[in-house]
């Protein structure tokens, strides 16, 4: 109903850049913490990876079986990993993981940011009541939603081929289903943490509502940008069940559909090339990730200082 | 149809619901959505992901959906297939070949052919999704009878068999060199290895929390037992569940021995029994030929014996059949009646399939060959003889997990073998009647 | 103000997208189904309306994924409704028709002792092979004697034959024989032939074979009742199924889908073993995801302040490790936990290790206690990763103070960060209760709802609702999505109403700015 709220306020204030995240430690004195702390990381890295080394060893063992009292697997070799690739298309998967879980959640992030930026920052009617329709429709148990996204996309698959069942680009589409449901609320979240006062008084100085939300908006947010893209990163990454009902042909298929069907496959006579594909897999995570670090801290400050 | 319809009319609700509900403001927009699209279109378009032709490609003659792992020889005889009929045949990889073929069936987009096991059979006709293969008389009698047993459902062969598998002793010849003729022996042998310290289980068995009746099967079977009666023409029949009889509860006694003398546990699941045999931490394990390619990665010296006789009694396992349908909405019926009649009962595709997954063809012929020069193929055979196929009626659905419960329930001694049993019984009887 | 070139582009924007659904409408009116053409204008109309004007600010934001929603995410929930009431299911997918020409067709069996013919496919010389009459060139195996077979009878033919060496007639005067490919073209011609004989009536097999068979069942449209001749057992239609009307025996193997108006729901809350089940997982169904959100959040966000102190070196790396656990497929880690929790020492570490004998996934409390040790481990990384996200909002000099440096900086956390933090993350612990609430994937890896007490498999001490109803509606001879549908609208029902609470006050934290 109503437009931005345009409160004239004072220019966003170009307030001493906190250095807090790129100055070095304090002091250069002993601290007594700092040995606790890294204890605790120490306690906290081993609680998350070594369920992760039993995978590993698996994945190196010839007979491939898994063994979690056995810290040190009594033989070692790279057997499963020439069982994966001889016997699949492990890098075709890869790749195609890669573009259809990039693309997606690219694209789900864009949609799922404007949509934030219209629940934080615009009023209008139906706002509220919207935001709690969303989450509802999250929490509907999904019982019959692939047999209804199959129908869906055999019906379009059979005007518009392009967009059928057996495309990345119609697996993708289906994918932005989700697009909206939970990243809103994250985004809109972390929005409404960010003083209005910054983007609105670019508003005064007669800028479009969408410059402001291209150029001083989106900047501001990267942090949470950046984990939102994660979270649907990993999401689609191991995907499987919509994905193995659209990708039929093997070299098409991704890297969720084509391991899954690998544990399956012959009870579990594949287990050790499967864990060698799962460690592989989730390389590309961490790398991510690790890559993002920089904007995951950038947001406030970096908006600020400039 | 009714899919537009609804699509169509929930659409111009929304975009109603969604004009009325905004009103103006000032500002410009841009319109990103159309660029982003468009540039998705364009990175996915340049990628080779989107080779993959539409399910119901008008090009392809022939579609077949088999796992990954027989595709490569699928398609070796759909290709020559292809060029004698001068068509085009597509092999496609499904991941859950039974569950998606009903629900691509029955929207109309399923293949043509599918591989798969025997068990699905009788669902499959359940719900209108496979018909009857025509196979000659001359050609039936080419496969062992147990397994055209298996390929039937009502009477009526609905498809051509390629291989058979069943489960029987594997042993370690380290620790025992000699096949087992009793399960006493095997238990005797066992225990003494354990208490040498050479091995860990004296016989493995798939157990788990929750149970297995696949593989609990032979204790009952030893005894007359079983899980349904089978009718004068040798269907199962429904009607007549036979789980909490007599004779299953003497078999169902002797698992109760073992899980209190500590040979079997319900601490092993399928995953120990090959971690364990692999490791060489125990001699025999009664399992299937799935396994034998990871014991012989792991240098396993191995040999194959049919299961031993229990109380004097010989056990035998389920048998059951891989094999060829043909969909009951076929587009291409006459190619696909085609190739299965006349390619999956040729010697050479058989053999070749062999080849993949280790198992017994399911044509005499090609079996005589195989086992002449690989002895665990004749060894896995031998362990079949005699074997009833797994029942493929939709009813069995009912009997896996109350029947599995019930003897890991026996195994851990949380309850006599009779009260189990019946128990079981009257539970799997009670969901056989819901379902009409 | 810069404003033209911008402008330009998004008209060129608004052009492709038109252009993009002029194409598609184009193609669904080739295809000949007007609602979707008409749905298509609509879109069309709405991206012109929204985009094309300044009016309906909001909306630009909104239309891109509201779309998305409506017709995925929207559209499957409405088709859950409508199949809720339906016996849609195993052996109840099709039409009555459908099942009536399914059963005859399928009990269609060989004659015993009557001859296989060679066969080829031809029509009548001059007629169109995609629509001419279909008649089969047969040759009996034992004499060689040719026939023309149509839906007459069988009539003798010689002129001009000739066979190759299979017997396959490959020539006759008066017809013209069809290619393979055309053969397969009229597959479903082919089915639904059978050339009258005596004992039955020719029917194809492939391209080159024709047997003799015969249906068993028979359809009296007038009664209304499938009749199977060999027999004479007659079936009548009742609750879409052919039921014997004897009452003796099986129903026969499919029936139909059919709208059964409220039945599901009056089964689902009249079913006895789904009553005697319900209260005692709904309390458990209750506990875990609250323990299960809270466990989760309180170990990623200790996690998050953790790794985001800045004395700590190279916390970018070990930060991305700590995601692993939710990098890897779920369906694995959980394999791995269970083999954890293995009672056997000999193969679980955790009893191993701590020289304990507890039976994990045998004992009922244990069982809990091991999903929710194992659902810690694979939710926390979420948690963290949000969390970490979230802290960014905080200012610096708030971060400064919150450094865990003792008292004062857990004060500082607790009154300032927390806070903060919950803005952005409050209504998704709401949301992590839900998904936990129906996390079927968890406990059908870890326990399967077991284990089972008191010799049965109905309820099981880990069961949520979810795997309960759905082991009950889906698990059995005829899985009945009808049935699971309808349940699944109760759960959702409960589930939302906790929710709606527990949003309620997570919402008092909006515009805390």
């Amino acid at each position: 109903m109503t437009a931005t709220v345009s409160t004239p306020s004072t220019p966003p204030a170009p307030s001493t850049p906190t250095h807090a995240f790129d100055a070095p430690p304090t002091a250069k004195r002993r601290d007594p913490w700092q040995v606790v702390r890294y204890l605790a990381i120490g306690a906290a890295l081993i609680f998350a990876l070594f369920p992760i080394w039993f995978i590993v060893a698996a994945a190196v063992n010839p007979s491939g079986n898994l063994n979690t009292t056995q810290l040190i697997p009594d033989a070692f070799g790279l057997g499963n990993y020439t069982d994966l690739t001889a016997s699949r298309p492990f890098w075709s998967w890869y790749k195609n993981t890669l573009i259809i879980a990039g693309i997606g959640s690219i694209a789900a992030v864009f949609i799922g940011v404007c949509a934030a930026y219209a629940f934080s920052r615009l009023r209008f009617q139906g706002r509220r009541p919207g935001l709690m329709t969303l989450l509802l429709i999250q929490m509907f148990p999904s019982l019959l939603t692939f047999v209804a996204l199959f129908r869906i996309f055999t019906e379009l698959g059979d005007v518009i081929p392009q967009f059928g069942l057996n495309t990345s680009l119609g697996l993708i589409l289906a994918y932005l289903g989700g697009a909206m449901g939970g990243n809103v609320w994250l985004l809109k979240g972390y929005f409404d943490t960010v003083p209005k006062e910054l983007d609105e008084a670019a508003k005064v100085d007669g800028a479009s509502h969408a410059r402001v939300f291209f150029t001083i908006t989106l900047p501001l947010i990267t942090p949470i940008l950046v984990t939102v893209g994660m979270i649907q990163f990993i999401g689609l990454f191991n995907e499987f069940l919509l994905a193995s009902v659209f990708l039929k042909d093997v070299d098409a298929q991704t890297l969720g559909v084509g391991l899954n069907a690998l544990l399956t496959a012959d009870r579990n006579k594949y287990f050790g090339a499967f864990c060698f594909g799962a460690v592989l897999a989730s390389a590309p995570i961490v790398l991510i990730y690790l890559s993002f670090q920089r904007q995951l801290i950038g947001g406030l400050t970096a908006g600020s200082v400039k | 149809m009714h899919m537009r319809v609804y699509g169509a009319a929930a659409l111009a609700g929304l975009s109603a619901l969604v004009l009325s509900a905004c009103g103006g403001s000032t500002g410009t927009a841009t319109s990103t959505t159309a660029a982003t699209t468009a540039k998705a279109a364009a990175t996915t378009a340049a990628a080779p992901a989107t080779t993959g032709a539409p399910v119901r490609d008008a090009a392809v003659d022939l579609v077949i959906w088999c796992d990954q792992d027989r595709k490569p020889i699928i398609d070796k005889y759909a290709a020559a297939f292809g060029a004698e009929q001068g068509i085009k045949v597509a092999v496609q990889v499904s991941t859950d070949v039974r569950k998606d073929f009903k629900d691509a069936t029955n929207a109309g987009k399923g293949p043509d052919v599918i591989v798969g096991a025997h068990d699905w059979l009788g669902e499959l006709v359940q719900n209108q999704a496979v018909k009857p293969v025509n196979l000659s008389p001359t050609d039936q009698a080419k496969f062992p009878a147990e397994a055209m047993a298996a390929a039937k459902f009502n009477g009526q062969v609905y498809g051509v068999p390629y291989a058979v598998e069943n489960i029987g002793i594997v042993r370690n010849t380290a620790l025992a060199p000699d096949a087992p003729k009793t399960f006493e022996e095997m238990v005797t042998k066992g225990t003494q290895l354990v208490k040498d310290g050479k091995a860990t289980n004296a016989v493995l068995l798939t157990v788990s929390k929750t149970g297995d009746a696949y593989h609990s099967y032979p204790f009952l079977k030893a005894f007359g037992g079983g899980v349904f009666a089978q009718k004068p023409n040798g269907d199962y029949d429904p009607t007549k569940v036979i789980v909490g009889s007599p004779e299953s509860i003497l078999g169902g006694e002797q698992l109760a021995k073992l899980g209190k003398d500590g040979i079997l546990s319900t601490n092993v699941d399928g995953g120990i029994v090959d971690q364990v045999f692999d490791a060489g931490k125990a001699p025999y394990a009664m399992t299937g030929p799935w396994a034998v390619e990871k014991a012989k990665k792991a240098g396993i010296s191995y040999a194959i014996s049919p299961l031993p006789t229990i109380a004097g009694k010989q056990m035998t396992p389920f048998l059951g059949v891989q094999m060829f349908y043909v969909s009951a909405k076929a587009k291409n019926d006459a190619f696909a009646q085609e190739f299965v009649t006349k390619y999956v009962t040729r010697k050479d595709l058989q053999i070749d399939m062999y080849n993949i997954g280790k198992r017994p063809p399911a044509l005499t012929e090609a079996y005589t060959e195989v086992a002449a020069k690989d002895a665990d193929i004749k060894a896995w055979f031998e362990a079949g003889k005699g074997a009833l196929p797994m029942p493929n009626i939709p009813a069995m659905n009912s009997v896996w997990g109350p029947l599995g419960q019930a003897t890991a329930d026996i195994i851990a001694q949380k309850a006599t073998a009779a009260d189990r049993l019946k128990a079981a019984q009257t539970e799997i009887e009670a969901n056989i009647v819901k379902a009409g | 103000m810069t404003k033209s070139p911008w402008i330009v582009v998004k008209w060129v924007a608004i052009a492709a997208v038109l252009a993009l659904l002029v194409w598609i409408a184009g193609k669904f009116a080739a295809a000949g189904s007007l609602w979707a053409v008409v749905g298509v204008a609509f879109i069309a109309m709405c991206v012109l309306a929204i985009y094309g004007t300044t009016r309906a600010v909001p909306l630009k934001y909104l239309f891109p994924g509201l779309f998305f929603l409506v017709a995925l995410q929207i559209w499957p929930i409405i088709f859950t409704i409508a199949t809720s009431f339906t016996n849609y299911g195993d052996g109840h997918m099709g039409t009555k028709e459908e099942s009536v020409k399914y059963l005859i067709a399928q009990s269609v069996r060989e004659v015993e002792g009557a001859p296989r013919y060679a066969m080829s496919v031809a029509v009548p010389t001059g007629a169109d092979v995609t629509t001419g009459t279909i008649t089969l060139l047969l040759t009996d195996p034992k004499d060689g004697a040719t026939y023309a077979g149509t839906p007459d009878g069988l009539a003798p033919i010689t002129d001009g034959v000739e066979k190759s060496p299979t017997g396959k007639v490959t020539k006759a005067n008066g017809f013209t024989i069809l290619n393979a490919r055309e053969v397969n073209a009229r597959s479903e011609d082919l089915s639904a032939l059978a050339v009258p004989t005596e004992g039955g009536g020719i029917k194809t097999s492939g391209l080159s074979e024709a047997f003799v068979g015969k249906a068993s069942m028979q359809y009296d449209a007038a009664a209304d009742r499938m009749i199977d001749t060999t027999t004479g057992k007659r079936y009548l239609p009742q609750n879409a199924l052919w039921v014997p009307e004897d009452g003796q025996g099986q129903s026969l193997t499919s029936g139909w889908q059919e709208n059964v108006g409220l039945r599901n729901y009056t089964e689902a809350l009249t079913n006895e073993t789904l009553r005697n089940g319900f209260l005692k997982i709904l309390v458990w169904n209750l506990i875990f995801p609250l323990v299960s959100v809270i466990s989760t959040f309180l170990l990623g966000m200790g996690f998050a302040l953790l790794f985001n102190d800045d004395r700590i070196k190279a916390k970018g790396a070990w930060r991305s490790l700590l995601i692993l656990p939710y990098a890897l497929p779920g369906f694995v880690t959980a394999l791995v936990w269970r083999q954890m929790f293995n009672q056997d020492p000999n193969f679980g570490l955790i009893n191993k290790t701590f020289g304990w004998s507890i039976d994990w996934l045998g004992d009922p409390t244990w069982a809990k206690v091991a999903i929710l040790i194992t659902n810690l481990w694979l939710g926390f990384p979420y948690m963290f990763l949000i969390c970490t996200g979230a802290l960014q909002s905080v200012p610096g000099d708030v971060k400064e103070a919150a450094k865990i440096d003792g008292a004062s900086g857990f004060r500082t956390i607790r009154s300032i960060v927390m806070p903060l933090v919950l803005v952005a993350v409050g209504p998704l612990l709401v949301a992590s209760y839900a998904f936990n609430f129906n996390n079927f994937a968890l406990i059908y890896l870890l326990t399967n709802g077991g284990p089972f007490e008191g010799n049965q498999t109905q309820v099981g001490s880990t069961d949520l609702l979810i795997t309960y109803a759905f082991r009950l509606a889906i698990g059995g001879t005829t899985p009945n999505f009808g049935f699971a549908a309808a349940i699944s609208m109760f759960i959702f029902i409960i589930v939302a109403l906790i929710s709606l609470q527990g949003f309620r006050s997570t919402a008092s934290l909006e515009d805390v700015n």
